[in-house]
């Protein structure tokens, strides 16, 4: 029982015990006051037949008497009561200490939950929002944990694909040329990788950068001529339809970029000689993006997963890429109150929607 | 060696593969590279290759479930690549049967030196033909056959396992240090907190019968290592 309890328990016990007193002197006052008229001409003494009466025994000889047995058992029902109450207070405290405790000790699996009983009170919904606490904490934690170890996988691929370029410059110096070539394009990787990282976690961070008008007719076209001039060696061809686009309030450099990434994947993922298509259209304040490939799209529950950093499908080839570009869409479009969707379309192939604030 | 070691190479980053290959290639082995677990399995299945390099990371099937199907149905040599820092993968694939580790980014050299060590112990049993037999207890060591009996029933060892497991017959009845152990079962040095050797000692506990008592016949001797009990 800690001094909470203690505090708690005197309180009320101070309290209550205030109150009898307070109670039993206001009983003493009024029996008092009625009195004074009986003790100074004792009726019964100078009556002419008075006999032997004895006086009524709620009346004392002289004063009334202090009530000793009520007082007694006030006392008793105070402690009690006391007792009970500042256990119920801070019973339920101690209880959130402990967790706080677990808490800050690291164990963010600590939950509250059913320890508050039946409660259903501040207290409970202070539990409750204990739980909520460690619950969110717990996820961000976990992503981010997640995040350092893909992290450092994902270092170690072009890593090691230097070290191996390394060895072979040693073992065969007449192709030092084609291994130099080599290791500066890991080393460009690794420039790469270190480039998107930044920008996934500044966009954590929630810096989304300056916001101005962005012409989105001009930002989709210089995309999609840039799609189209990447899709040209394997025979991959970009459609667009956009006309008219509203122009959005957004960081341009990122918005280009959420938008390209949604581009480049569909292109990635086409098949030699298939078509991405760009849907572009405004409707009552919103501007909707759509991008479809002919890929072979992804399975359902994956489906969100795919804006997961590092999230690779089964059978993707690595080393081209991180994994970082949707999700790095998917947090530039949040961060200008837009909406990024995948779904699989009706004939096949991965379809993303991209909704903005017109 | 006279005709080149054939190896399988099982990573699914194609270019690095690709690259160790020509490394390997130059420096005397005969490499085959495959990009994924399931291809891996059927190929080193195969009994075409005296020894497997594969990586722990991949996708589908990775590493350590390739490794698992391989050891339901052989014994050859096995190197996996796991990530630096991934100590729980390392032990899992030790105690799977893996016959060594080489951190993922390694110098090719560095592997290439893992694989001749490897190689060298799995391959000593011709050249030490007509060895007799060691024999402490019940358990019967064939360095000829590189082979390994308990109570007159064979025991199936992996090939650093039965290294490890030979050293301490030759020296039976006495401690033989992890240094040691490691110099001649993994053909390299110890390193630091390194917990191969223990791993491996585990495995080889448990594929071993116990002696009289409930015993386990290879004892561990605090700070000077282990010792194969002499009865």
């Amino acid at each position: 029982m800690g001094r909470l309890f203690w505090k708690f328990f005197l309180f009320i016990w101070l309290a209550q015990m205030a109150g009898i007193v307070g109670v039993g002197t206001y009983f003493w006052y009024e029996r008092h006051q009625a009195e004074p008229p009986a003790a100074e001409a004792p009726p019964f003494a100078h009556h002419p037949h008075g006999g032997q009466h004895p006086p009524p025994p709620h009346m004392g000889p002289h004063r009334p008497r202090l009530a000793v047995v009520p007082m007694f058992s006030g006392l008793i029902v105070s402690l009690v009561s006391a007792f009970a109450l500042a256990w119920y207070f801070a019973k339920p405290i101690r209880h959130l200490r402990r967790a706080f405790d677990a808490a800050a000790g690291g164990d963010l699996d600590v939950r509250i939950g059913a320890g508050m009983g039946g409660r259903r009170d501040e207290l409970a919904d202070l539990g409750r929002d204990f739980d909520h606490m460690t619950d969110r904490l717990g996820h961000l934690v976990e992503g981010q944990k997640r995040l350092l170890h893909d992290v450092s996988h994902e270092m170690r691929s072009p890593l090691a694909r230097l070290q191996a370029a390394i060895g072979l410059a040693r073992q065969q110096p007449e192709r030092f040329e084609e291994t130099l070539e080599r290791i500066e394009r890991e080393g460009l990787r690794l420039d790469s990788l270190v480039d998107e990282l930044l920008t996934l976690s500044r966009l954590e961070a929630g810096v989304a950068g300056a916001a101005e008008q962005v012409d989105m007719q001009e930002l989709l076209e210089g995309i999609v001529e840039d799609a189209r001039f990447e899709g040209a060696a394997r025979q991959v061809s970009v459609e667009l339809s956009a006309t008219a686009l509203p122009a959005v309030q957004a960081n341009p450099e990122l918005l280009q970029r959420a938008i390209e990434n949604v581009v480049r994947n569909a292109l990635h993922h086409s098949p030699p000689g298939g078509v991405v298509r760009i849907v572009a259209g405004a409707t009552e304040g919103r501007l909707r993006v759509s991008v479809r490939d002919q890929g072979p799209g992804v399975p359902t529950d994956a489906l969100e997963k795919i804006f997961r950093p590092f999230y690779r499908g089964a059978g993707q080839a690595s080393g081209n890429g991180y994994g970082l570009g949707l999700a790095i869409a998917e947090r530039v479009i949040a961060a200008v109150d837009g909406q990024i969707r995948a779904k699989n379309g009706e004939s096949g192939g991965l379809v993303v929607d991209i909704e903005l604030v017109a | 060696m006279t005709t080149p070691a054939r190896i399988l190479l099982v990573d699914d980053d194609v270019e690095l593969a690709g690259m160790l290959r020509e490394y390997l290639v130059r420096d005397g082995f005969e490499v085959l590279a495959v990009p994924d677990g399931e291809s891996g399995v059927a190929e080193a299945l195969s009994g075409h290759f005296s020894l497997i390099v594969l990586d722990v990371m991949m996708p589908g099937i990775g590493g350590i479930e390739a490794l698992r199907r391989i050891r339901a149905a052989s014994t050859v040599p096995v190197l996996m690549l796991t990530a630096k820092g991934d100590d729980l993968d390392r032990i899992l694939g030790l105690e799977l049967g893996a016959d060594d580790y080489v951190p993922k980014p390694c110098l090719p050299r560095e592997l290439a030196a893992r694989l001749r060590a490897i190689l060298r112990r799995s391959q000593q049993g011709g050249e030490l033909a007509g060895q007799a037999p060691l024999v402490v207890g019940p358990l019967k060591v064939m360095p000829a056959q590189r082979r390994v009996e308990w109570n007159d029933t064979p025991v199936e060892l992996t090939s650093t396992e039965f290294n490890l497991l030979e050293a301490l017959a030759r020296n039976a009845g006495r401690p033989v240090s992890k240094a040691e152990l490691s110099e001649q079962a993994l053909g390299r040095p110890l390193v630091r907190f390194d917990r191969s050797i223990d791993v491996h000692l585990s495995s080889i506990r448990h594929k071993l019968g116990q002696l009289p008592g409930g015993r386990s016949c290879i004892q561990t001797v605090y700070r000077q290592g282990y010792q194969l009990i002499r009865e």
